[in-house]
């Protein structure tokens, strides 16, 4: 991994990075691109947890118990930065990738990234080995955490902190008038059902996909087909249809059960495969 | 491989090369052809973990996807890749022309049945054994000149190189130079603990040879009494190779430069043998990650290979087993493998 980084640059690039030799930084250690979002941090985590096990056969002679537990330390601290987005933000800033908002789409991502690139970097934090993620960390955003602005975003909950908390069934603005008005307004009005008014709900109530999935359990890709109208990835029928159930009622929606006959009714007639 | 022109992905290829040269023994580092065939060896530190049926069936498989191959056995103490061919013994071998040099490089190579695949036979072990590593660096000259060359000469696009068994001076020289070196280990611990054994020795192969180019001495020294080497005085210490090396570049950073320089230009491939269950496969994976952190090396997870009474039969009747038996399971993960190979190389 860091040959290939090494390679891209040319030897010239080689001798600048290691002019100022600093320790892997937590993307390199979860194996990351910088620009990595999420879910992609989650996987690499994940991978590396079943990686880095006592008794995996592979750490066999060259890592030994010690050097193990200091290990998963390091990628459970690395996880727990990334995976906040604040206390991820903050850290950016200490590497010297002092993007406001790291863009997801790759595109613009990049062109932003080989402008940070050119900053001049600031020394890194030197990671402890083995310390527990989240206190860490929230002490990691209150010391960089400086405007109005990062104190707020910083208070927002995070997706780490949404994994720990207790599931909610319905979203925290459905209840809001405007908002309830809003997603009647929009299951009135419509004229046929399909993967839009799904996202259009959705976006007015104000959940994200992730929000989503991390709370109704319903998967990520299957909230994509839902929405895009794949409706050959889904699963069977029963399934998706308590999936679209969960989903509804998470906005908020009580007597989803017009809805979902009305969507999977337009499958059917649009001759889709016989699993709906 | 490709000469330094042009932009992108010659550029890139350039470059590779230049990184493969940097970490190769200085009397082979000079006067390098523009057009190398790519090396790859086939070790992994323990004996019978399949690096002939692995290299033979590679060998084959490549072949069949048109690349030339050349074949050669570099099992110093029991040379039988002729057998895993499915070739009689043969009467030319390596070593009448590496010691006695009484054939040329061309009259030792032979045909095998398999398309576009050459093999240059090893000798008899008790021929190999009276040489000792006296003139050890001068032995291998015209070899490696020739295998070189082998592009320009007789048009291979892949030089296959079987190591033996063990850490054997030449075994790892031949492995740190390769540009794709294939570890072979089986889901056991010994077979592992060879195979890092041998990463670890084939690691510091390339840090003698930077030292040697750049003729810093101390530096290589120093790198690898880091590493834990008794050789060079040094005691194990916690901590994975790169990060140790790392450390080292305030005090040598030409040196430290040129290695991680010479070690992208260079891959780690695994390959899993006598696989029984998906927890096997699962080391391959693991593997790949481990080594990718803790050497510095760009390593992959070729494939693996089930275990199958095939390989032993197709030995029996005397035949290579992806034509004895081309409709295996076996043959298709080699063709995975093949096809993982080349992907890895960039062709």
């Amino acid at each position: 991994m860091d040959s290939t980084e090494l390679l891209d640059e040319g030897p010239a690039g080689i001798r600048d990075r290691l002019d100022r030799p600093r320790p892997t930084s937590h993307y390199q250690l979860l194996g990351v691109d910088r620009l990595a979002n999420s879910i992609e941090i989650r996987q690499a985590y994940f991978r590396l947890k079943s990686v880095y096990i006592s008794g995996n056969q592979a750490l066999y002679s060259l890592i030994n118990e010690d050097e193990l537990a200091a290990m998963v330390g390091r990628i459970e601290y690395a996880f727990a930065v990334l995976q906040n987005p604040s206390s991820r933000q903050a850290y950016d800033r200490e590497l010297g990738f002092s993007v406001e908002n790291p863009p997801l789409k790759r595109a613009d991502a990049r062109h932003i990234s080989e402008a940070a690139e050119q900053l001049p970097s600031l020394p890194m934090q030197q990671v402890p080995a083995g310390q527990g993620g989240t206190s860490k960390s929230a002490g990691l955003v209150s010391k960089n955490v400086e405007s109005n602005e990062q104190a707020e975003r910083a208070a927002q909950p995070s997706v780490a902190a949404a994994k720990m908390a207790p599931l909610r069934s319905v979203a925290i603005n459905a209840s809001r008038d405007d908002v309830r008005s809003k997603v009647d307004g929009l299951v009135i009005g419509t004229t046929k059902v399909d993967g839009l008014l799904f996202r259009s709900l959705r976006e007015a109530v104000g959940v994200s996909e992730e929000e989503m999935h991390l709370n109704t359990k319903v998967s990520l890709r299957f909230i994509q087909s839902l929405e895009n109208d794949r409706i050959d990835e889904m699963p069977a029928g029963t399934y998706a249809k308590g999936f679209v159930k969960s989903y509804l009622k998470y906005l908020g929606i009580n007597e989803p059960r017009e809805l979902i006959e009305s969507y999977f009714q337009r499958g059917k007639s649009c001759n889709r495969p016989a699993t709906l | 491989m490709i000469p330094d022109s042009g932009t992108g992905a010659n550029n890139f290829l350039a470059l590779r090369n230049k990184a493969w040269v940097a970490g190769l023994p200085p009397h082979v580092g000079i006067d390098i052809p523009n057009n190398v065939p790519t090396v790859v060896a086939v070790g992994g530190g323990k004996g019978g973990v399949g690096k002939s049926f692995v290299s033979a069936n590679l060998a084959a498989k490549l072949g069949e996807r048109g690349y030339k191959v050349l074949l050669v056995d570099l099992d110093m103490g029991g040379a039988n890749l002729h057998t895993y061919v499915g070739m009689a013994i043969p009467r030319q071998t390596l070593f009448d022309f590496v010691v006695y040099e009484s054939l040329s490089f061309s009259e030792v190579i032979q045909r095998t049945p398999s398309s576009n695949v050459d093999l240059i036979a090893g000798g008899k072990d008790e021929m190999w054994s009276f040489e000792g590593d006296a003139n050890a660096t001068g032995t291998m000259n015209g070899l490696w000149k020739a295998l070189l060359n082998s592009r320009n000469t007789h048009g291979y696009d892949f030089v296959l190189l079987d190591l033996g068994a063990g850490t054997h001076r030449f075994t790892v020289d031949f492995f740190a130079a390769a540009h794709m070196g294939i570890i072979t280990v089986l889901p056991e611990p010994t077979s592992i603990e060879n195979a890092y054994t041998f990463l670890k020795a084939s690691v510091s192969r390339v840090i003698d040879n930077v030292g040697m180019q750049l003729e810093e001495f101390n530096a290589a020294n120093a790198a690898k009494a880091r590493l834990g080497s008794p050789v060079a005085g040094g005691t194990m210490q916690p901590g994975s190779y790169s990060e140790k090396l790392r450390g080292l570049y305030n005090q040598y950073p030409e040196f430290i430069h040129s290695l991680f320089f010479a070690l992208s230009g260079r891959q780690i491939g695994f390959v899993v043998n006598q696989i029984r269950s998906q927890r096997d496969i699962d080391i391959g994976f693991s593997m790949e990650t481990i080594c990718n952190s803790y050497f510095s090396y760009q390593s992959h997870f070729l494939g693996y290979i089930n275990y199958d009474e095939a390989a032993w039969k197709s030995l029996r009747n005397r035949r290579l087993m992806v034509s004895d038996f081309p409709h295996a399971t076996l043959t298709k993960r080699i063709h995975d493998i093949s096809g993982n190979l080349i992907n890895k190389l960039g062709f």
